[in-house]
């Protein structure tokens, strides 16, 4: 999976700013990121359509510091290594939502 | 820059009201122009803190509307929208307005009518607020708050007791104020009983769903004796924001708007956080009651979950935190919820509090937009 990276100071961000929040540059490339560290989790008893329930959402940590909120696909526990994958993570009405899910490295 | 005073305010009772906000607006803002000694008729200016009046009961237009239905024609009146913030941004207009002398007297307001929609519809209204890729994941503000509370939990080694307690004390403190939603206590066996929401976070770490509205009446201190015997100053108001995307945040269990609008707040007002008596903060989940009280400077990081269960925070300990019962039993009727706090800390500084009355001269409102996307802190003192 990919995130941005700022061609002016190669700060990593995910999503891509309109400007780079350290050099103000609006010119990104980008870089695959797969492996992180899973920093914090919840599990939604009542989450929102088009998800699956209960869903698992946690925060990840990549490589360079860069970070991501995804899914979780199974139980996963604070501080384990992960993988992402990039996937339909949401489904309403006809529309799909894209991001990221996460699974044990 | 001239000083402000806060010299009457009003509130509707928080709950289940149904209708539309600008009966409730016209209500709490008819209370606080009575609330004055002299009899006001007409304003410089109304401000209405309101996040969703379009969404939750398709109405725009709600402040104009609110100036007609008290009879305030020809006051210029408007919305004010940042979320869960509104009521506290409006605020801070209108004490710009005021201490600027463009205005002399402003009334600012904040209401929402919620409980016209499901929970689930209320919950995703709220969640429009997060950035696109965090609400493609299925996130909400509770999901958030579970985060957060995990991430907090992990560092501290805290647990899970120290939320619980937040809930069982503004509980107590609600049972004691007649416009709280929740008028009744609670155990802690209840509140860590309570059916699971966002994990480690339960039904009763969180607000409900809210209809309600509040004002409050500004004027220039000098001119505050026209309208009460007890006026109070505003020493100090500033806001702050944050990275939208929740997971770009420098640390995950603190809020840097809370920090850094506290920060200016307390050098405009010549303040510290050891001089404040009183304090209403925003506890939409109880860590972030635990949280705040870190960043407002009333506890050490990472410490704030001690004095939550050590009582602290209670209306007997060191240092009162939401007397009002707070959003957890007073109710978070999104816009109000700024303005409310603002007149619970009135109310506690001009001794008007009842049962729930602690020995204040100066207090802090905290009110946070979003998950602390943004955050307004003010500062009030008891006057002359
Ligand atoms: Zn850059």
């Amino acid at each position: 999976m990919r995130v941005a990276r700022c061609r002016g100071c190669r700060r990593l961000t995910y999503p891509a700013h309109f400007v780079c929040d350290d050099c103000g540059s609006r010119d990104f490339d980008s870089l695959e990121v797969s492996e992180g560290t899973l920093l914090t989790y919840t599990v939604l008893h009542v989450p929102p359509s088009g998800v699956v329930s209960p869903l698992r959402i946690g925060i990840v940590e990549f490589e360079g510091g860069v970070r991501a909120l995804g899914q979780l696909a199974e139980p996963i526990e604070v501080g384990a290594k992960v993988r992402a994958e990039w996937t339909v993570v949401r489904e309403v009405e006809g529309r799909r939502y894209e991001g990221f899910r996460f699974r044990p490295a | 820059m001239r000083d402000v005073a806060v010299v009457a305010y009003g509130l509707t009772k928080f709950g289940k009201h149904g209708g539309s906000v600008v009966d409730l607006l016209s209500e709490a803002g008819y209370r606080a122009l009575q609330d004055a000694t002299s009899s006001v008729s007409e304003v410089d200016a109304l401000l209405v803190g309101n996040m969703s009046s379009g969404e939750f009961e398709g109405r725009s237009g709600i402040a104009n509307a609110v100036v007609s239905e008290l009879a305030l024609e020809p006051a210029f009146a408007s919305k004010v929208e940042n979320t869960s913030g509104s009521g506290g941004a409006a605020f801070l207009l209108g004490w710009s307005g005021v201490a600027s002398g463009f205005y002399d007297l402003v009334l600012v307001m904040g209401g929402e009518v919620m409980t016209v929609v499901s929970r689930e519809e209320a919950t995703d209204i709220i969640a429009s607020l997060t950035h696109p890729v965090e609400y493609a994941q299925g996130i909400s503000l509770p999901g958030y708050a579970g985060l957060m509370a995990r991430a907090y939990q992990h560092r501290y080694d805290a647990p899970r007791e120290a939320m619980a307690h937040v809930a069982v004390k503004n509980h107590y403190n609600g049972a004691r104020n007649p416009n709280a939603q929740f008028q009744k206590e609670i155990t802690l066996e209840k509140a860590l009983e309570s059916p699971m929401i966002a994990d480690p976070l339960r039904l009763y770490d969180f607000c409900p769903i809210t209809d309600g509205a509040a004002a409050v009446l500004l004027c220039p201190y000098e001119a505050a004796d026209s309208y009460t015997e007890k006026p109070v100053l505003v020493r100090g108001v500033a806001g702050a924001t944050d990275t939208h995307v929740v997971h770009e945040r420098e640390d995950l269990t603190a809020m840097r708007a809370v920090r850094v609008a506290a920060e200016r707040a307390y050098a405009m007002g010549g303040l510290g956080p050891e001089q404040v008596d009183v304090a209403e903060v925003h506890d939409m989940a109880t860590i972030l009651e635990i949280v705040q009280t870190e960043e407002l400077g009333f506890f050490r990081r990472g410490e704030g979950w001690k004095a939550a269960m050590e009582g602290a925070t209670s209306l007997e300990g060191l240092k009162p935190v939401n007397t009002s019962g707070g959003l957890k039993a007073k109710g978070h009727p999104l816009g109000a919820t700024g303005v409310a706090q603002v007149a619970e800390v009135t109310a506690q500084l001009q001794g008007r509090a009842g049962a729930r009355q602690v020995s204040a001269s100066k207090g802090l409102a905290c009110n946070v937009a979003g998950f602390g996307n943004s955050a307004i802190i003010t500062l009030l003192e008891a006057g002359e």
